[in-house]
């Protein structure tokens, strides 16, 4: 009987992602055999003076206890080559983690994943009786400056299943999207607008200034990221909107603000 | 999925200096996302949007906006109404033709072209003097018509760890009927002993700021974190900090992820779980 039911909601699946399988964001195999863990594809500031992250515990929230792990972060550079991990043990629901600095690396910008690592698996698995796949969705908290509020800005994206070694489920379709933030850019601000690609191929975004403007050239640039890595466009004098165009079902930038900080007007936020 | 837009409080944050929160909401006439093959598929059209408020306990339309094929327009509370405390939800609308009063919000129109990923969105402002921070949502059509709900979360955003910062849970609630003004009791405790060290009353129908009070003067950290439930309502929580030391003002503003979003594929079972364990009942 649980067989028929298991095959029955599998056949479900396949079914319902090959009708729309053009608009789906993360591989079928991750939908219908999903590993343990997947997270977001998270920022660093790397010209911060610092980044701090807040971790869930998925393991305690879900029991209600505390529970030892080790939170783990993979950093990647704006190539998409692996830098380093940092790892933090903890037993919280909740962790707010100062991440390590990475003075050798000249990129404005890098980012990472977040995984948990059970200590000790009897802690959790004998009360857990159905399987439950955890997305790493946390927020990260950027001090450009010592006296700085923070900017808090949370996971948006990612679908990399870090259960074992770093696999990306996000894919590059065949049809082209056209993403519009609600946002009208300012002319006396300046702006970074930060992409990453958490696929496993090269990613080609155009982005497309809305308003004319003797600014930019064909109203127009290209940028072409690889698996992992970052991309950044600074915007100045700019007035309108912005669309981004690209064959990943959800391309969204994220938008720093006053980036350098000099406005005392810095904020992050999801476009 | 249609979505309103509620245009959230303006309120006082530092009455030395007098620092007010001054809110508004940024909507744009295009779909947020779309199959580039579609793009004949567009109608520029303009678009309305319908303000509308409780009064007498019912819906009243109090301000009419016409935003053209591809403009944003920015809606500043202030310039709507003095009334700090009242909501106001911009309902988008095809036509000038939504009723002056009503005891359900009109179903709000959607410019989607298709069914891509990612809500239509407001681009929600919140400014102090120069200072300003931003905050991309919306409040599904969905979430109005549910009458009863559970909601909870944890304070894990919250930045106040020194004299000069407050954080503020922002709460949104939106049911499209306007008889429902039920109050819900949203306790703040500390999630290790259970004891409530902050109880906060809101209503249905409500964009509220509440200053969450400060556990002690430690410097932030998670022995200190507290979960937030309602047994009686769902709502969108969002946190906002701001900074004012002198003539440095910060602002920053971010809502915490539902449970549902902390699973991959099947969540069912995972949330329930979740919301039995944070709940309280």
């Amino acid at each position: 009987m649980k067989i028929t039911k298991s095959l029955y909601q599998s056949l479900s699946l396949i079914k319902s992602y090959y009708k729309e399988r053009y608009l789906k964001p993360y591989a079928l195999d991750s939908r219908l055999f999903p590993n343990e863990q997947y997270s977001d594809f998270f920022l660093y500031c790397n010209n911060a003076f610092r980044n701090r992250f807040v971790a869930e515990n998925s393991y305690a929230l879900l029991l209600r206890k505390k529970i030892d792990i080790i939170h783990r972060f993979d950093f990647f550079n704006k190539y998409g080559s692996y830098i380093d991990n940092y790892q933090f043990k903890d037993s919280n629901f909740y962790s707010n983690i100062i991440l390590p600095k990475f003075e050798s690396i000249n990129d404005k910008y890098l980012s990472f994943t977040h995984k948990t690592i059970l200590l000790n698996d009897d802690d959790y698995y004998p009360n857990i009786k159905e399987k439950i796949s955890f997305q790493h969705r946390g927020y990260s908290i950027i001090y450009r400056f010592p006296n700085s509020l923070g900017s808090v800005v949370h996971g948006n994206f990612g679908g990399i299943d870090v259960s074992r070694s770093i696999s990306c489920k996000a894919i590059i379709r065949n049809q082209k999207f056209i993403y519009t933030p609600v946002y009208s850019f300012n002319n006396s601000s300046k702006y970074d607008l930060f992409f990453n690609n958490p696929t496993s191929t090269n990613l080609s975004i155009k982005i497309i200034m809305n308003s004319n403007t003797s600014c930019y050239d064909n109203q127009t640039i290209s940028k072409i990221i690889p698996s992992l890595g970052n991309s950044f466009l600074q915007l100045s004098d700019y007035k309108g909107t912005i669309s981004f165009e690209s064959c990943m079902p959800s391309c969204r930038a994220l938008i720093i603000t006053d980036p350098e900080g000099t406005f005392n007007n810095y904020d992050i936020f999801h476009s | 999925m249609s979505c309103y837009f509620p245009i959230p409080p303006n309120f006082l944050v530092d009455k030395s200096s007098n620092s007010f929160v001054s809110s508004s909401i940024t909507v744009l006439n295009y779909p947020s996302n779309f199959l580039k093959k579609n793009y004949g598929k567009l109608k520029k059209k303009d678009l309305y949007f319908s303000i509308y408020s409780i009064n007498n306990q019912l819906w009243n339309k109090v301000e009419e906006y016409c935003c053209s094929f591809g403009e944003t327009i920015e809606m500043h509370r202030h310039k709507i109404t003095s009334d700090n405390e009242c909501i106001l939800v911009a309902v988008p609308s095809i036509n000038k033709n939504n009723p002056e009063k009503s005891n359900e919000l009109p179903v709000p129109y959607s410019v989607r072209l298709d069914k891509s990923l990612i809500a239509e969105r407001a681009s929600f402002n919140f400014k102090i003097k120069d200072s300003s921070t931003y905050y991309q949502g919306e409040y599904p059509y969905k979430m109005t018509t549910i009458n009863k709900g559970t909601f909870a979360t944890f304070d894990s955003l919250r930045l106040d760890n020194d004299e000069y910062t407050k954080t503020y849970l922002l709460t949104m609630n939106i049911s499209k009927y306007s008889v429902n003004r039920k109050k819900h009791l949203i306790e703040i405790y500390d999630p290790y002993t259970q004891k409530v060290d902050q109880e906060i009353t809101v209503e249905s129908n409500s964009f509220k700021h509440n200053l969450l009070t400060k556990k002690s003067s430690i410097p932030s950290s998670f022995t200190n974190l507290r979960a937030i439930s309602c047994n009686t309502s769902i709502f969108i929580p969002l946190f906002l900090s701001c900074k004012i030391d002198n003539n440095f003002v910060n602002l920053t503003v971010e809502h915490t992820h539902p449970p549902g979003s902390f699973y991959w594929g099947e969540k069912r079972n995972a949330r329930r779980l979740y919301k039995k364990n944070w709940v309280r009942l």
